[in-house]
């Protein structure tokens, strides 16, 4: 995994100040307070509820917690998360 | 967005299943667009997705092992349909739409902005003359024809427009300004008396006075002169002067000793009325009382708008007291008192300046007439200014 195509993108993205959301397909997660969860490059819906989702990305799952949580939108690209987020558990053990 | 959503239509489904959430990944992957995603319970989910992609999310369904069932329909295929089947409602939604768009192009209440002394009712009765008023077609109001046709019938006005620009005109006005009576201070006069009187102070602000207090003067008599001498000059003046004088007047009034007095009969009717514009529609008529012999008390019930916009539609209420006449002795005191009373009215007015002092009254019967007779005691000013005319033949006149 440490050396994976896609990890040697990454760190190529990184040295060469590159946005790595767009060379490498990483996913671009965006939190604005603590009611609007915006994640681009997604793969999709993995766990939905009012509680808890589950979003999924190239670089892992995101664990989003919370109350009344709802999908404002979702298409190809991106996907809003909206209503009373508590915690973001971003991969490699990230938290948000 | 709101009106896009209206337009394409949308719909709100219900995707149940084992794993909802599949179904929503392979729309997104799909490119079917959805929003407000919100959970019923763990197996089933609901969203809003436009009408036209349906079939679209159904096979999406149907892929991901799912069922989909649409909840509601919203926009305007939905709103038109549903009117399709209730014709009265879509005629009644075109007439409205037809009658507001018809509407605009008529005056349905006018306004008038900038009198003060003029009354609005006036000035909307000469517009009423000259064919503008409520129903009148706005493309058929001539600005500057009706100004030259305001201003030539109505005199006290200075500037007249009007502003049709909706179904509420505007009607904006200011009033001529009078121009005031100029004293000429460089025109030589003297000082007269308007009445006779006794004179009781003189202030004297230019002239040589030529009259003191305590004397007595009569009507036409010279107060103050306009002309004095000064070392073999005679100067000119404007003589002006306030003089008080004490003044007596009498009157006299014959008055018939009998009048006609209503009584009422008791009776009292009510016509309701419909006023559309300046049409009238009678909705309920009175109780056969003859409208010659009946008090009328009018109230109007005026359809207003919130703002205060006053609409062309009222309901007009007129109650009928009926009354017979009969001739009635005229009381005496209450005669003496009312003449008394408008007599004082009168010299007040009369007065230019000054106070009543004094006002003794009788009444005698004159066969079929009551004559009162009255002596009044005033003070008064009495000094009026008269012009000096200067014959440049022989010198000059008073």
């Amino acid at each position: 995994m440490a050396n994976s195509p896609r990890n040697l993108v990454i760190k190529a993205s990184e040295r060469l100040n590159l946005p790595a959301d767009v060379t490498a397909g990483v996913s671009r997660v965006e939190l604005t307070g603590s009611s609007r969860l915006s994640v681009e490059n997604h793969r999709g819906v993995g766990a939905f509820g009012p509680e808890f989702m589950e979003l999924l990305t190239a670089q892992g799952p995101i664990a989003v917690r919370g109350r009344g949580l709802s999908l404002l939108l979702m298409n190809q690209r991106e996907l809003v998360v909206v209503g009373q987020i508590d915690s973001v558990t971003l991969p490699q053990g990230q938290d948000g | 967005m709101k009106l896009l959503e209206f337009l394409r239509g949308t719909a709100r489904v219900t995707i149940t299943g084992a794993y909802p959430q599949s179904c929503l990944n392979r729309m997104a992957a799909g490119q079917i667009p959805f929003w407000d995603v919100v959970q019923r319970d763990p197996l089933c989910l609901e969203a809003t997705v436009y009408r036209s992609t349906l079939p679209r999310c159904g096979q999406a369904a149907r892929r991901s092992m799912c069922q989909l069932e649409v909840q509601s329909l919203r926009g305007a295929r939905a709103v038109f349909y549903g009117l399709k089947r209730r014709p009265v409602l879509l005629a009644g939604l075109v007439l409205a739409v037809a009658a507001a768009l018809i509407s605009q192009q008529y005056v349905w209440t006018l306004e008038v902005q900038g009198n003060e002394m003029v009354p609005a009712e006036q000035i909307l009765r000469t517009l009423s003359e000259l064919g503008v008023g409520v129903g009148t077609r706005r493309s058929g109001i001539d600005p500057q024809r009706l100004e030259n046709r305001m201003l030539d019938r109505m005199p006290a006005l200075g500037w007249f427009t009007i502003n049709a620009n909706s179904m509420r005109a505007v009607v904006l006005v200011k009033e001529r300004i009078v121009k005031p009576e100029l004293v000429n201070p460089h025109q030589p006069t003297n000082v007269v008396a308007s009445q006779a009187g006794l004179i009781e102070r003189m202030e004297v602000y230019d002239g040589q006075a030529v009259a003191e207090p305590g004397q007595m003067v009569l009507p036409g008599q010279l107060l103050v002169s306009g002309l004095t001498t000064s070392f073999r000059a005679t100067l000119l003046h404007h003589a002006m002067a306030e003089v008080y004088a004490r003044t007596w007047r009498t009157a006299e009034v014959l008055c018939a000793k009998t009048c006609r007095e209503k009584t009422y009969t008791g009776r009292t009717g009510t016509t309701w009325r419909l006023v559309l514009g300046n049409k009238f529609m009678k909705i309920c008529e009175n109780g056969g009382i003859s409208p010659d012999e009946c008090d009328k008390i009018m109230t109007t019930y005026a359809l207003t708008l919130p703002g205060g916009i006053r609409l062309p539609i009222a309901l007009e209420k007129t109650v009928c007291r009926a009354y017979e006449t009969a001739e009635q002795p005229r009381d005496e005191a209450q005669l003496q008192q009312q003449l008394a009373q408008d007599y004082l009215a009168a010299l007040r007015r009369e007065m230019e300046a000054g106070q009543v002092r004094a006002l003794s009254h009788t009444l005698k019967d004159a066969g079929a007439y009551w004559r009162w007779s009255a002596t009044c005691e005033a003070t008064e000013q009495i000094g009026t200014l008269v012009p000096i005319l200067i014959d440049t033949k022989d010198g000059e006149h008073g």
